[in-house]
Order: C-alpha cells, then structure tokens, then sequence
C-alpha cells in the first residue's frame, strides 16, 4: 500500500493550468496520511480555497473520510458527517485547527488518546508518556508560533502483509512565519531553511530563549512577578519569558530511540528520517509558508526498543516534596 | 489554615494559557492564605509547556519552599509527577546544584518530620 504523506503534498506542483485545475487542490486516489490531510487543510485556508473547490479523482473513496476527519468544517463548511464518530480520540484525531487554549488542549486529548490507544497493549509507558507530553508542546507551540493557522491530526492503521502490527502518524501544519524568519527576528544570523531547521531541533533550542526585540507573549503575560518570599535558598533561573523549549528535539529524539520516521517541513526544505534513523534534506515543490511535520511509528518498532528507567536524585526529592504526604 | 483543592480541566494538560489561568487563581489562593492541593488523579499528561508555566514559574515566583509547605500535588501518576518536577528543576538554579541539593534534603526531611507527627494532616 503506497501511502501519501506530507512529502506527497509537499511534491505537488504549485501552478494553476488554464482550466482551473492545481495539483494543490486534487485528491488523488490512495490512503493519504495525517501529514497530508493537515498540508491540505492549512494551505487550503491560508490560500482562501474552500472545501468545494477542492477535486476528488476517488470521491467515493475520500469524500466520506474527509467528512469524518472534518475537512470540511475545517475549511468554514458545516459539519455534514450523519455519524457518531466512535472512534475519534482512540483510532484518530480530526483535523482540528490550533486556535486559542480550547481547542489546543482538545486536539492533545485526543491525540493523546490514540497513543495510549495504540500504546496499552505494548507496555511501553516511558515511550507513551514521552510521546503524549511532546504532542502537547507541540500543539502549545504551533497554536503560539503559528498565528491560529495550525492544524493537527493523527491516524492509525493497520500495517498491510503484517500480524498485528499498526503505525500511528501524527501531524502538524502552520502558515505561521516558518523557522528561518523566526530565528531572524531574534537576531540569529541562520542563512537558510536547512539551517534553521537544524537549528531548531537541537537541545535546548528554542528562539523563544534567544533575547527578542518584542516577545509574543509579552501581551498577555500577567504582572505576577512578586518575588520569593523566603529569599537565599532555592535561588532561580531568571528567563525574559516562561517559554522553555519547543519540544522538537524531544521528538526527534523519539524518532530515533524508537525506530520512527520523521517529516519536518519549513521554508524550502525538508528534513526527513526514516526508520533506520538515515536523515536527509530534500526541497518541497514549493516554499511552505510555515512549519509543518509529520511523525509516524510502528507498533512493531516500538515494541522492540528497551526503556530505561528515567530520573536523578534532584528530581526524585522533588517529587517526594510535591506529594501530598509521604 | 485552610486548604483549597484544585482540579484541572481535562486529561492532557497542554496549554500555556489554560496553566497561566490557573496558577493566577492560585496566586490568588495563597494571597489569601490558603494552602492549594493539586488533585491531578484523572491527568494522564503534562506538557513541558504547561508544567513550566504553572509550576515553574510558581517557583519561579515563590520559591521551591512553597512546594511542601503551602502547595502539593494530590493523585498523580509517575510520569505526570516526573513532568512536574522536571519542570520546577529546569527552573532552578543549575549552578548551585550543591547547595539545591543540600536545600531540597532540608526541605524533604522537614516534610517527613511533619508527616510523622501529623499523617493524616496532608499539607
């Protein structure tokens, strides 16, 4: 089974022939994954293309699933699905766009939801736990850095010529203002969308902890700043801002513990890791205005890799101190 | 003194705002002169984000000493507890990792001595 992705929407051909027909806005047939239903969905709304404008080669295929993982209403359509959606937070997550706290918490649930989903058969709850708290950043982020444009989606299925074994793709997509004007609004002298893609997945990386001229947060962070109450011992980090991180290099580092594959897309490149933890850059057919990636794992893959126990002497009295008696 | 349970909204916490939210109420909770429990029993997950804004910046603002004292976290799995703490670590002071370690020693042995006395008095 071929299966479409981001790298396939990313590959289409931008331009529009004489009779009106785009590459961009066609559905082709086959099984197209999360990464490009929410490349779809977001670059269809940031370029003003409703939901009857796009072309189904295969409508009596995609139309209905389109309905289910509410494209439609992704692109200001009503909700037309005449089903209960039974599976929706356990088998996939719909398209939901990344608007304001609600719908960011909304769209973690239920992808988190899948992943426990998937997950509780395997005994891997480090990997399930890990995974879940990345999925929030990443929301979280692409709702702050992403201008309300952001989609988010995850799928399971099951994989063909297999025994049990199932992948989960979960995936993102933003018009925002991509990595490279990020990091150049901070002042980091990066020269291109590989190097700011680089940039972002390293650890500890993130722009938000770079000085900026202005912050985005600094509109609605409340005036709560009012000192320790006990000064001299507990002394702490001073940060402009209360964002840490970005959660991507967390992810990649899932990617590559777990045996996933990655598609990270920003600008006019596109990093890619395949399950064999091989990376590479290839070039989208056209600029993608924002950020966007997809991850996918196997159950197989996943079920392989060995947890270590996680945690250190700072961290384990804290939890003693945190609880609520010992 | 008086003790306010606090119940987040919903099993993956994830957002920034929806924590700033809620560490504002609680501010206003210890403003007042209440200790804050946590219950977190039905929370699943616990983004970075979310922990650091609500508990890092708690102690950011208040000090690792409200932990203990003033707040706790009631009902919470390992890993959601594990995020918690990662996040209050990544706000303290990594430089002085001896003289933290030395405080949170003090801190967990002053917990003990006050369960010990009292354990079923919580906070």
């Amino acid at each position: 089974m071929a299966i479409a992705g981001l790298s396939a929407y990313l590959s289409n051909d931008p331009t529009v022939s004489e009779d009106g027909h785009c590459e961009l806005w066609t559905i082709e047939r086959g099984f197209r994954s999360p990464g490009f239903w929410v490349a779809l969905a977001a670059y269809a709304r940031h370029q003003g293309v409703g939901y009857q404008q796009l072309r189904f080669s295969a409508p009596e295929r995609h139309e209905q699933y389109c309905r289910a993982i509410r494209l439609p209403t992704a692109l200001g359509e009503p909700d037309s699905y005449e089903h209960e959606r039974i599976n929706e937070g356990l088998k996939y997550s719909p398209l939901i766009l990344l608007e304001d706290a609600h719908s960011t918490d909304r769209a973690t649930s239920d992808v988190n939801g899948c992943i426990r989903e998937l997950c509780r058969p395997l005994g891997v709850a480090q990997f399930t736990a890990d995974l879940c708290e990345v999925v929030g950043d990443l929301h979280d982020n692409v709702w702050s850095h992403g201008k309300s444009t952001g989609f988010s989606m995850a799928q399971r299925w099951n994989v063909l010529h297999s025994q049990n074994h199932k992948c989960l793709e979960f995936a993102l997509a933003d018009c925002g203002i991509g990595f490279l004007r990020e990091l150049h609004r901070v002042g980091l002298k990066v020269s291109s969308d590989e190097e700011a893609i680089d940039w972002c997945i390293q650890k500890g990386n993130s722009s938000k902890l770079v000085r900026a001229p202005q912050d985005d947060w600094a509109q609605w962070l409340p005036p709560d700043m009012m000192g320790n109450p006990i000064a001299g011992i507990g002394r702490v980090r001073e940060s402009e801002n209360h964002h840490q991180g970005l959660g991507l290099a967390k992810l990649v580092s899932l990617v590559q513990k777990y045996k996933g594959a990655l598609w990270l897309a920003s600008g006019n490149a596109i990093l890619t890791i395949n399950s064999n933890g091989r990376r590479a850059i290839e070039a989208p057919r056209f600029s993608w205005p924002g950020v966007t990636l997809a991850c996918r794992f196997d159950t197989g893959a996943i079920g392989q890799s060995v947890e270590a126990p996680v945690g250190d002497y700072i961290t384990d009295q804290l939890i003693t101190l945190l609880g609520e008696g010992s | 003194m008086n003790h306010r349970v606090v119940s987040p909204q919903g099993v993956d916490l994830a957002s920034r705002r929806s924590a700033s939210q809620l560490r504002q109420d609680v501010e206003k909770e210890l403003i007042a002169g209440h200790k804050v429990i946590f219950d977190l029993s039905k929370v699943e997950s616990v983004s970075e984000s979310y922990a650091d804004e609500l508990f890092g910046i708690l102690t950011l603002t208040r000090g690792v000493e409200v932990f203990g004292t003033l707040i706790a976290v009631r009902g919470a799995k390992p890993n959601v507890m594990q995020s918690l703490a990662r996040a209050i670590k990544e706000r303290l002071d990594a430089d002085e990792e001896g003289a933290l370690r030395g405080t949170l020693q003090t801190l967990v042995a002053a917990k003990h001595a006050k369960d010990a006395r009292n354990p079923r008095a919580g906070l």
